[in-house]
């Protein structure tokens, strides 16, 4: 699969904002990671000229930000525009919004339909090509969205030059602001710095501790696009599935996420090697490819008691190399495939592969 | 591929003085490969005559031969080339002519330039005859060496008739030690049953089970080399490629045990899996598949002790995840053997190629 990674102005934005408007609850998610959470030195220099500075559209659209979240990653520029490695600068973002306005709109509607208000992909496609649903559907829709960003939706279906306008007024207005307090550079530099020293087999692992801990379910066929952000360390967002390419954000502190996630990591690799050095947990594992088991069953194919095959199961189950299945009074087990065929794909990547840097 | 084998003696002196140099190495790396290995008593009786008899001259001679262990072998079997199943003794390779110790001397210079001082045959002769400060400058740089073996190096490099004696003396003073130990009649007469026993199809067919074990398909226009030894019987060399031949030093047991079947697919793939699963060697094996390196290298980064990396090493070369440049030291993952093991695993848990 192929894996692009890359930093955004608009997104260090969107969670600087969710810093600002969710200071409580991101207060209880820190507290049950239980980490202490390094915050970049200039994000209260920003939020306090932001807070200084701020006029209804600039809290409004700063709303909006931290409220959409994830589904602000369709405002970002496709490809073509900027490197890998690169941090798309919110210069780009503000005339990629200016010169596709309509379309983007509606995109990110559809985008919020799906996320917020649990819409399948085909029902939230065919509800935006309808004006007047859109607008029935958003006036009568709370709880999930905040009235100032319904508002601010409203005004993108119903008087798009307007929103535009407005928008990108007030972008550059919170630009300044996050140039000034020193954001912009703080972020760039990090990034930049990370970027350098991320060779591309490291990133794949990153990638796929990620995914991994998540559960992200990727799509085989679609690239897939890491963005990375430096706003709020232990911050991220979910995958998110656009037409052309799969994306998420996750925060820049790489080694925590080595360190943090049980991925498949060297960690892993490591040990779920050394769980197949057994002959006997080996054999388990052969018999397990062909057909779920009972555990009585395991014992006798393998010739050892039902205490030795149990005790090797459980190291399996441990390694979530199997899944245990009850039905009724009895347990049966059952291979994780594509466990398996994601630890292989992730030996070949380290051992085997030739991997050049991006 | 054209094999011939045979037995030099000195080949297994050498092995005998690896064994003494790195006991607790051999033992747990073959303990790892799943091999049951005990000490002949005579082999650990020429332990304890050698570390008995340790002045400086042999220490450095056993140093020599330990740490250069590869380049060492070939300062020897110079005036008898192999021929198939012949037995060269110890005093047969014992150089009394000057001609034949030149001979000796300009061969270990060829390998020296072009491995060791990234130079060509010609331009060290050359460095040689005119600037021979810059020479020594350049032997003091080579790195994984002790100052023993740089010693010695100097002595072949500009006192040749010293190193000439040197090396004879000791090689007569270790051949003593080793007839005292009863190791020399041990594995003489070991050898000569096998001579007499083992048919070239036994010898053959081990050799092709060791290459498909090892998944070693090595360029078969070059004739292969098989120095038997028998001091450290179930251990081998590893195969060693240079320019116009391959040379395995292999141990007896290993054409009349170990590999005289094919081993299971199922056995194989899980002894490795075992040797890569290792903490350590994990370690190792991924900082050098980013990076090929030396042991050097290794004890920088892994902050663990020389002799560990040197065991570790021994060990993941010997199960052929790593191939070492035999003559500059540095480590590469091989490639090959971990897409068997891929493959293995993909056959034997029914899991289609990837992509």
């Amino acid at each position: 699969m192929e894996i692009t990674v890359y930093g955004s102005e608009l997104i260090e934005l969107c969670v600087s904002f969710v810093h600002i408007n969710f200071k409580k609850q991101l207060k209880d998610y820190k507290n049950s990671l239980m980490i202490k959470q390094r915050k970049p030195k200039k994000l209260e220099t920003f939020t306090q000229l932001y807070n200084k500075n701020t006029s209804w559209d600039l809290k409004t659209t700063g709303n909006f930000l931290s409220e959409i979240r994830e589904s602000s990653l369709i405002l970002l520029p496709p490809e073509k525009t900027w490197k890998r490695k690169d941090i798309i600068s919110l210069s780009e973002t503000i005339n990629y919004i200016d010169y596709d306005f309509e379309n983007l709109s509606k995109r990110l509607l559809e985008s919020l339909l799906m996320v917020k208000f649990s819409f399948s992909r085909k029902r939230a496609h065919s509800f935006i090509s309808n004006k007047t649903r859109i607008i029935d559907f958003l006036q009568n829709a709370s709880g999930k969205l905040s009235k100032p960003t319904i508002w601010l939706l409203l005004q993108m279906a119903m008087f798009p030059d307007f929103a535009k306008q407005m928008l990108k007024e007030s972008f550059s207005k919170i630009y300044e602001l996050f140039d000034k307090s020193g954001m912009k550079k703080e972020c760039t530099d990090s990034l930049q710095n990370k970027f350098d020293s991320l060779s591309s087999k490291r990133l794949e692992e990153i990638v796929s501790c990620v995914v991994d801990k998540n559960n992200f379910s990727l799509d085989k066929n679609l690239p897939l696009h890491m963005v990375v952000q430096h706003s709020l360390p232990y911050f991220g967002m979910p995958l998110l599935k656009q037409q052309d390419k799969q994306i998420f954000v996750v925060g820049d502190t790489f080694e925590e996420i080595e360190k943090m996630l049980p991925g498949f990591s060297g960690h892993i690799v490591k040990t779920t090697l050394k769980i197949l050095a057994d002959p006997t947990r080996f054999k388990l594992i052969q018999i397990l490819a062909d057909e779920d088991h009972y555990v009585d069953e395991l014992a006798g194919m393998c010739n050892v008691s039902k205490s030795t095959i149990s005790h090797h199961l459980s190291l399996l189950a441990e390694c979530e190399l199997v899944d245990k299945i009850r039905e009724n009074k009895k347990v049966f087990y059952s291979l994780k495939k594509e466990r398996l065929e994601r630890f292989l794909n992730a030996f070949d990547k380290m051992f085997i592969k030739d991997s050049d840097e991006l | 591929m054209n094999i011939i084998y045979g037995y030099f003696e000195i080949y297994d002196l050498t092995m005998a003085i690896y064994y003494v140099y790195n006991t607790s190495s051999v033992e747990k790396a073959l303990k790892v490969l799943g091999v049951d290995f005990k000490p002949s008593k005579e082999l650990t009786k020429f332990k304890a005559l050698l570390n008995e008899n340790m002045d400086w001259s042999t220490r450095i001679y056993t140093t020599f031969m330990n740490e250069l262990g590869v380049i060492a072998p070939i300062l020897f079997p110079v005036k008898i080339k192999m021929t198939d199943r012949s037995i060269v003794t110890i005093e047969d390779t014992l150089c009394p002519s000057k001609e034949h110790f030149e001979k000796i001397r300009e061969r270990f210079i060829k390998v020296l330039a072009v491995r060791r001082l990234n130079a060509t045959f010609e331009e060290l002769t050359n460095l040689l005859e005119n600037d021979s400060n810059k020479v020594r400058d350049k032997v003091n740089e080579i790195s994984g060496i002790s100052n023993n073996s740089r010693w010695f190096i100097n002595q072949l490099l500009f006192f040749p008739d010293t190193a000439r004696d040197f090396l004879d003396a000791n090689t007569e003073r270790l051949l003593k030690l080793y007839e005292e130990s009863e190791l020399r009649n041990r594995n003489l007469s070991s050898v000569k049953k096998f001579m007499e026993k083992t048919t070239r199809e036994r010898v053959t067919e081990s050799i092709t089970n060791y290459f498909d074990y090892y998944g070693l398909s090595p360029d078969s226009s070059k004739p292969l080399y098989v120095a038997l030894q028998n001091s450290v019987s179930r251990t081998n060399s590893g195969l060693m490629s240079y320019p116009s031949f391959h040379l395995l030093i292999l141990g007896i047991e290993e054409i009349t045990q170990d590999f005289a079947k094919r081993i299971p697919t199922e056995e194989r793939m899980q002894k490795l899996i075992k040797v890569i699963g290792d903490k350590t060697r994990f370690e190792i094996l991924r900082y050098i598949s980013n990076k090929p390196s030396t042991q050097k290298e290794l004890v920088k980064h892994t902050r663990l002790s020389k002799s560990t990396i040197s065991y570790h090493t021994s060990l993941l070369f010997k199960a052929s995840l790593i191939d070492i440049d035999v003559f500059n030291n540095v480590a590469h993952v091989r490639k090959d053997t971990f897409k068997r093991v891929l493959g293995d695993l993909r056959k034997l848990l029914k899991l289609g190629d990837s992509k």
